[in-house]
């Protein structure tokens, strides 16, 4: 179960443990209605497919199978395999659809998308043997997690990750407590820059966060205000030894429901005749 | 059927007429830049600092104030006759040309989304369906009133996917006194000061195709106690944009209010729709091109010695990146908005790939641009503000008639006919669909064909593949650049292939199989293969053209290869540098104030 606890301002709740195709799925339905995003995560016991070779799996991988086979280490491929199920057993249910029916693709900077499915956003993260997943039909989303005691330097080459307002904000920070406090910035610059789907390529220490305590949004390398209300963040602690944060975009098209097509507009289409 | 050795030499690109044409679309943008002003002179109503203080007005003063502030700089566009845009020729006003409308609302999206969407998207979505259904006297009132300054709002059909704009529905029940309308739209652009309404209510149960009716009615014979403006809620995005709710009790009309017949509605919506998805978009890509200014002049700033030449690889990939998806867009627009004057049968099948591609593929976009500006990607002063605020309002520009599920609803249950009866069949289309200018048959403003018996991107991308293929064409570009093209044409068409395949199989009109997510994956997969049709058109109907940067493969390649990359198909190797070739554009562009679009021609308001 999720220990921690979530941050003030936060839009999204808890991260909720998935144990496998079987479920649990009522709180990840009640939270995608309600809040219209949800944070899922699995441990990779759970989800890695007990018998890999099957037509099964096959089908539920689709258009990856191929990438799949091809992959020479055995952890790899079974960390993939995982994953690809979680997303396509979560996206599945959120549109109310058998798993292997719903397509995984990527943009050209890597950002993963369920093709087709405009109406969701997805974002995965994994380390260890968490596999996190950001799922909303609010308007984008990306998470992060890390072992929470990963440990991260505040100089040498690490000091570029971090700006300026940052490293003196850190180092205001007992010794004891710096690492946990850089541990949910990174997660928070990860799961932000995934969110615009920018992964790396927007240097860390060109925007930061605050330490712990106030309403996260993001910093700029002085500390001032750079996003407005149609940004929220959080971070939480999971399995009592990962870190995670997310990054949530309202797009203003939050509501409706998780249908797929707009049924009153293909019924009124359908019966026009073909000119 | 082969093209184009077998098919005769395409028509003359330009005659007299269209070449006055042009020059009267130039005279009109130059006209509207005026009217618009100087940007960075802080004094200008309609001026940088103008639009951004409204931006921020607009979040803090939003909800406090029903009658809605007026746009910075309105009374000045309204003198200026832009609503005259939205109005069609024959009633007095300058609605004639779709690439006119576009290029002309570029202009206000290239300072501000609010601007363009209260001055000309609000008005024109709002007027569509008086000018395909009115009564020769509700059009003539209706041009009188926003010739004369007046403002129309329309509070559209109610939607189960999409923004605050399609959130809430309006009952009307037509009896022998009148129609009685109930219910609340809370968020319609410009309903706060409009003087008359277009309003998209239910008048039968359920589903279907007859169960909107579409009314017509000025505001101020509305009686008070029957019809309420609220604040709006504060808004994510349009901040500088007039948004607020509108609400009916009991509230009687006239039977002579209705647009066309009761249960027309639907048929009206979908046909607005249609025409918003053809041209909103391509607007829109005026806030795309300010975006690149600014991440070009920024780039520029930073690199050693001030000097643009000097900006490095990483930036220069994204900014390539960045024009060739703004060049895909525009292609779309371009094909969208020719086809409702060249072949109104089929133009709905460009519509909405164009409404679902353009806003995704421009956001991605936008967003790119973050790795060049770094930190200065979440400032708010100056150009980086304008940036910012055209990242917020992007989600909401096509007031829900543009988006995703919206625009599959569309496309998706025309594929399987169009697979079955069309694709890898069809002749060549005709390729003036593809011309950046020249002469157009009469526009049919308000009802467009809503389902397509042909497919003139697939026809394009068929006929394109077999001139490129051995022994075929040889023009447009050295024979390196031509090989790179062959392969990434001949990956698009196998997609197409394989995509009829799978969608030949489906029923038609099978509402439940339609909805199947593979089935919309394959929609997806559908309409990045016209985008990159739709590319490869213009390519094809501009490689001749001598010092035009479009007759070179360099973009197109740039352009086909991210597409390809979207539809994961295997990428051949760039053995040609065309993302430099594309990035010297862009410095050129930059240098000479020229736009970033298909045109490249106009002089864009400098940044500081």
């Amino acid at each position: 179960m999720v220990s921690g606890r979530r941050e003030p301002g936060a839009a999204v709740g808890a991260p909720l443990r998935v144990h496998g195709p079987a479920g649990p799925w009522r709180r990840i339905g009640h939270a995608l209605r309600e809040q219209g995003t949800v944070l899922v995560y699995g441990l990779l016991d759970d989800w890695i497919p007990r018998e890999p070779h099957t037509a099964g799996l096959r089908q539920l991988l689709g258009r990856e199978w191929n990438r799949y086979e091809t992959m020479a280490v055995a952890a790899v491929r079974d960390r993939f395999a995982a994953s690809r199920c979680l997303i396509k057993h979560v996206a599945g249910y959120a549109v109310q659809a058998p798993p292997h029916t719903v397509e995984l693709a990527y943009k050209p900077g890597g950002r993963p998308y369920l093709r087709g499915c405009d109406q969701l956003d997805i974002s995965l993260s994994h380390t260890g043997d968490l596999l996190l997943l950001g799922i909303t039909r609010r308007g984008g989303v990306g998470v992060d997690a890390e072992p929470a005691d990963r440990q991260t330097l505040l100089s040498g080459s690490e000091r570029r990750f971090w700006t300026p307002h940052e490293i003196e904000a850190l180092a205001g920070v007992g010794e004891a407590d710096r690492p946990r406090q850089m541990v949910r910035l990174w997660t928070l610059k990860e799961a932000y820059s995934k969110a615009i789907g920018q992964g790396m390529r927007f240097r860390f220490n060109d925007f930061g966060f605050p330490l712990d305590g106030v309403v996260p949004r993001v910093l700029t390398p002085h500390g001032l205000t750079g996003t407005g209300d149609e940004w929220s963040f959080g971070s939480a602690r999971v399995e009592d030894k990962y870190t995670v944060s997310w990054a949530l975009h309202d797009a203003g098209g939050a509501g409706g429901t998780a249908a797929r097509l707009d049924r009153g507009l293909v019924e009124a289409l359908t019966a026009v005749p073909v000119r | 059927m082969l093209i184009p050795t077998e098919q005769p030499a395409p028509a003359p690109r330009t005659t007299a007429g269209a070449d006055a044409a042009e020059w009267a679309v130039r005279e009109r943008i130059a006209e509207v830049e005026r009217l618009l002003g100087d940007p960075a002179d802080d004094a200008n109503p309609l001026g940088r600092r103008a639009l951004l203080d409204a931006d921020s007005q607009g979040r803090a003063l939003l909800g406090a104030d029903a009658r809605g502030r007026p746009l910075p700089g309105a009374a000045v566009l309204a003198a200026g006759g832009i609503a005259a845009e939205t109005v069609p020729v024959p009633l007095g006003g300058r609605l004639e040309r779709t690439d006119r409308l576009v290029r002309v609302a570029r202009a206000l999206f290239r300072r501000s989304a609010s601007l363009g969407v209260g001055q000309v998207v609000g008005p024109l979505l709002a007027a569509l369906p008086v000018w395909a259904a009115g009564t020769a006297r509700q059009r003539r009132w209706t041009a009188d009133l926003l010739l004369g300054g007046g403002t129309l709002a329309v509070a559209p059909r109610e939607l189960e996917h999409g923004d605050c704009f399609v959130h809430g529905g309006i009952e009307a029940v037509p009896g022998a006194d009148g129609i009685l309308l109930d219910g609340r739209k809370p968020a319609v652009a410009g309903a706060a000061r409009a003087d008359a309404l277009v309003v998209f209510a239910r008048t039968a149960p359920g589903e279907g195709a007859r169960s909107h009716s579409v009314l017509l009615t000025e505001t101020a014979s509305l009686p008070g106690d029957r019809f309420a403006r609220r604040p709006a809620r504060q808004g994510l995005g349009l901040r500088a944009c007039e948004v607020g709710g509108v609400e009916f009790h009991a509230c009687r009309l006239p039977a002579g209010a209705l647009l066309g017949q009761v249960g027309d509605g639907d048929e009206l919506a979908l046909g607005s729709y249609q025409f918003a998805r053809a041209v909103v978009p391509g607007m829109v890509l005026g806030g795309g091109d300010t975006a690149l200014r600014t991440a070009v002049w920024h780039a520029g700033e930073q690199a050693p010695g001030g000097d643009p030449a000097a900006i490095p690889p990483q930036q220069r990939a994204v900014l390539a990146r960045v024009f060739a998806n703004l060049l895909v867009c525009d292609c779309l627009t371009l094909v969208a908005g020719r086809a409702l004057h060249l072949l109104p049968g089929p133009s709905s099948v460009a519509a909405a790939v164009t409404g679902y591609v353009v806003p995704r593929l421009l956001r991605d976009s936008v967003y790119d641009l973050s790795a060049v500006l770094g930190a200065r990607f979440h400032c708010d002063e100056g150009p980086y503000g304008v940036f910012r605020a055209f990242l917020r309002d992007l989600p909401l520009t096509g007031l829900g008639h543009v988006g995703g599920t919206a625009c599959q609803s569309a496309l998706v249950p025309q594929l399987p006919e169009l697979a079955r009866r069309s694709w890898l069949r069809d002749g060549p289309p005709p390729w003036e669909l593809f011309e950046t200018g020249g002469a157009l048959p009469p526009l049919d403003v308000g009802r467009p064909a809503l389902r397509a018996a042909g497919d003139p991107l697939a026809a394009a991308l068929d006929g394109i593949g077999r001139s490129l293929g051995a022994g075929g064409d040889r023009r447009g570009g050295p024979q390196t650049e031509l090989c790179l093209l062959r392969e990434l044409t001949d990956g698009l068409t196998g997609e197409l292939r394989r995509l009829r395949e799978e969608l030949s199989e489906l029923p038609a009109d099978d509402t439940a199989a339609l909805a199947d997510p593979r089935v919309q994956a394959l929609a997806d997969r559908y309409a990045l293969v016209a985008a990159g049709a739709a590319c490869l058109g213009v390519w094809y109907r501009h490689r001749d053209t001598a010092d035009s940067f479009l007759a070179g493969p360099a973009w197109l390649v740039e352009a086909l290869m991210g597409l390809s990359h979207r539809l994961g198909l295997p990428l051949p190797k760039r053995e040609v540098p065309t993302a430099e070739r594309v990035v010297r554009e862009i410095l050129d562009r930059y240098h000479s104030g020229r736009s970033y679009d298909l045109y490249g021609d106009r002089p864009c308001p400098d940044l500081p």
